[in-house]
C-alpha cells in the first residue's frame, strides 16, 4: 500500500471510530435500558453492556449506516444476553420472542423522548419527600431488594412494593406534567 | 390487565422478584397488545434505570438518617403533592411573574445563550508527544515519558521511576490490548448531552499494563493565581483549585490493580482512578494519609468507560473538601448537588502530579485551574 493510501485508510478508519464512539453514546442509555429488563440485576445489567459495548466496537464494520443504530445495538444486544442466559445458567428469561421484539422497538420510539424526559426527573427527583425519597435511596443507592428495605426500616415487604411502585407512578406524573407544561 | 398493574409488576420484576409463570404471560402479552402499551413498559425500564444511576452518582438523596425521621403520609410521596401546597399558593402566584422573567431568560441563557469561552489554565498537559516505537506497548522500559517537557505550567520534565513506564499513545485504534479493549472506539475525548465537546489535542498517556508505572511531574507554582499559593505549594487556605482529566483503562476487571492521578504526598493528599482500596473496577477517589487510601468513594462509573474527571478541591483550614463530576455537562459551572463523589482530605497542599498504574490505563488533557472553564475548555 502506497504512503498516500495508507494514510487514507487510517483517516477513513479513525472517522469511522470516532463515528461509533459518538452514536455508542447516544444510544447507550437505552441499551442498558433494554439489558434491565432483561436482566433486572444492575450488576449483570452492567456487565453486559461493557461485553455489548465491545462487541459493536469489533463489529462495527458490519453495521450498515444507513440503518438506525440503535436497532443494530439492541440486536447485538440480544445475541449477549442469550449467550449469557446460556452461560450463566441463570434463571429463565422472562421475556421471550415477540415480547423482546416489542420492547426493542419501544426502545427505538422512546429514545428521542429521553433527553427530555431525563432532564424533567432530576427536577421531579430533587422534589421527592418523606418515605418515597427514602426507600429510592435504600433501592437504587443502596441497592437493597424490598425484603432488604422492610427487615431494616421495620416495614412489611408488600408495604415497600407499594410504596416504591406509587413513587415511581408519581415521578412519571410529574415528567408527563413538566414536558406538557413545558410544550403548551 | 390495566397499566397499572402492568407496571406493578414491570417493578416486581425489576426489583429482582420472581414472577410467576402466569404473570410473565399476562405481562408478555400486554406488551405484545400494542406499541402504547410497550412504550409505557419500556419508560418504566428507563425509569427504573435513570434512577439506580442518578442516585448512585449524584448522592442527591443520600440523606438516609434524616429521611428516616421524616413523618410524612403515605400519599405524601413528592414534594407538590404536600397539603402545604395549597396553603402556600398565593405565595407561588406571587412570585411567579418575577420567577417567569428571571428565570425564564437565565434559562434561555443556560440553554441557548453563548458559552464564555475563556479558558485559562495555569497548568495543562496534552501529551502531545513523539509516540513509543517499540512493539513493547505492555511494558516498555525505555521510550517513556521521561524527560518529556510539553505543556505548560510546569518546573520540572516528568520523570519516571517504575519498573516500567508509562507511553505515549499516539493511535490507540491500532494498539488495543485485546478484543474488549474499549479503547480502540476513539482517541480520549468527550461531549456532553448537548453535544458541546471538550477540547483535546492529539495524543494520549497510557500507563504500564504489566509492572508498575510512576510518572511526575512538578508543577511551576509561580504560574498559578497568587491567591492559590501557600508558600512554595499550592493549597492556600480559602482558595479553590480546580483540576480535571480524561481517563480510561484496558477494562472493568474487579480487582485491585490501580491506574491513578494523586495530588500531595504519601503522607496526605488525594487520589483518583482505578484504586487498590476500591477492587470493583469503578472509577472512584480516596483520601491518602500516611500512605494509605483512606474514605474511599467509589462512583457507578465502570473503568472500561471513558471518563471526563473534573474535581473542585475547596482548601480550608483544618480539613479539605473535594467535590468530583464524571461527565459534567461543559455548558457552566456544575452545581454541587450534581457531584458524583465528595470527600474529605487532610490538610495537604501540592505541588506535584504523580500518575502511578499497574493496569493499562489511558490519561489526557490533564488541566489545573481556579474555574470550571479553565478546566473545562468547549472545542469551537
Amino acid at each position: 500500500m502506497s504512503k498516500q493510501s495508507e494514510s487514507k485508510y487510517q483517516l477513513e478508519t479513525r472517522k469511522t471510530r470516532e463515528q461509533l464512539a459518538r452514536r455508542w453514546v447516544e444510544a447507550q442509555p437505552s441499551v442498558l435500558a433494554f439489558l434491565i429488563s432483561m436482566t433486572p440485576q444492575f450488576s449483570d445489567a452492567e456487565d453486559l453492556l461493557q461485553e455489548v459495548a465491545a462487541e459493536v466496537a469489533i463489529r462495527f464494520d458490519e453495521y450498515d449506516p444507513t440503518k438506525p443504530f440503535l436497532h443494530w445495538a439492541l440486536w447485538v444486544s440480544k445475541i449477549k444476553i442469550a449467550d449469557f442466559y446460556r452461560s450463566q445458567k441463570r434463571d429463565k428469561l422472562i421475556f421471550a420472542g415477540e415480547a423482546i421484539d416489542a420492547l426493542a422497538a419501544a426502545c427505538t420510539r422512546v429514545q428521542d423522548l429521553i433527553s427530555e424526559e431525563q432532564q424533567a426527573l432530576d427536577e421531579c427527583l430533587k422534589r421527592t419527600v418523606g418515605r418515597g425519597r427514602q426507600l429510592l435511596t435504600l433501592r437504587y443507592g443502596e441497592d437493597l431488594k424490598p425484603q432488604e428495605i422492610a427487615a431494616r426500616l421495620g416495614m412489611t415487604a408488600l408495604s415497600v412494593r407499594v410504596t416504591l411502585s406509587r413513587t415511581r407512578s408519581a415521578l412519571s406524573d410529574c415528567v408527563r406534567r413538566r414536558i406538557a407544561r413545558a410544550n403548551s | 390487565m390495566d397499566e397499572k398493574e402492568a407496571l406493578e409488576l414491570i417493578d416486581a420484576h425489576l426489583d429482582g422478584e420472581t414472577l410467576t409463570d402466569v404473570q410473565a404471560q399476562a405481562l408478555s402479552d400486554w406488551i405484545r397488545e400494542n406499541e402504547q402499551q410497550a412504550d409505557a413498559i419500556f419508560r418504566r425500564i428507563f425509569l427504573h434505570t435513570f434512577l439506580r444511576r442518578r442516585i448512585q452518582s449524584t448522592m442527591l438523596l443520600t440523606d438516609i438518617d434524616s429521611a428516616r425521621e421524616i413523618r410524612d403520609s403515605p400519599s405524601a410521596l413528592l414534594g407538590d403533592a404536600n397539603g402545604d401546597r395549597r396553603s402556600r399558593r398565593w405565595m407561588t402566584w406571587s412570585i411567579l411573574v418575577l420567577a417567569f422573567l428571571l428565570v425564564g431568560g437565565l434559562t434561555y441563557q443556560a440553554f441557548f445563550g453563548p458559552v464564555p469561552q475563556t479558558s485559562r489554565p495555569f497548568a495543562y498537559e496534552g501529551f502531545d508527544y513523539e509516540g513509543l516505537e517499540s512493539e513493547d506497548v505492555e511494558s516498555p522500559t525505555i521510550g517513556g515519558l521521561q524527560g518529556a517537557n510539553g505543556g505548560f505550567g510546569f518546573a520540572t520534565p516528568w520523570i519516571e521511576s517504575g519498573e516500567v513506564e508509562a507511553v505515549v499513545e499516539t493511535d490507540p485504534l491500532q494498539h488495543a490490548s485485546g478484543m474488549h479493549d474499549m479503547r480502540q472506539f476513539a482517541p480520549l475525548g468527550y461531549t456532553d448531552l448537548n453535544s458541546r465537546t471538550l477540547q483535546v489535542t492529539g495524543r494520549q498517556l497510557r500507563s504500564s499494563g504489566a509492572g508498575k508505572s510512576v510518572s511526575e511531574r512538578k508543577l511551576d507554582v509561580s504560574a498559578a493565581p497568587e491567591s492559590l499559593r501557600d508558600g512554595e505549594q499550592l493549597g492556600a487556605d480559602g482558595s479553590t483549585v480546580w483540576v480535571s482529566f480524561l481517563a480510561q483503562s484496558y477494562d472493568e476487571e474487579r480487582d485491585s490493580r490501580f491506574a491513578l492521578v494523586q495530588l500531595g504526598s504519601q503522607k496526605a493528599g488525594i487520589r483518583i482512578g482505578r484504586l487498590h482500596g476500591a477492587p470493583h473496577g469503578k472509577w472512584a477517589a480516596a483520601a491518602l494519609l500516611n500512605g494509605h487510601e483512606v474514605n474511599v468513594k467509589t462512583s457507578q462509573r465502570t473503568t472500561g468507560e471513558v471518563v471526563f474527571v473534573v474535581m473542585k478541591i475547596d482548601f480550608r483550614p483544618g480539613v479539605e473538601l473535594a467535590t468530583i463530576w464524571m461527565d459534567p455537562p461543559l455548558r457552566q459551572t456544575p452545581a454541587d448537588e450534581t457531584k458524583t463523589l465528595q470527600l474529605q482530605l487532610p490538610d495537604f497542599r501540592f505541588d506535584t502530579i504523580y500518575l502511578k498504574a499497574i493496569y493499562s490505563t489511558d490519561f489526557d488533557e490533564l488541566r489545573f485551574g481556579d474555574t470550571f472553564r479553565d478546566v473545562a475548555p468547549i472545542a469551537p
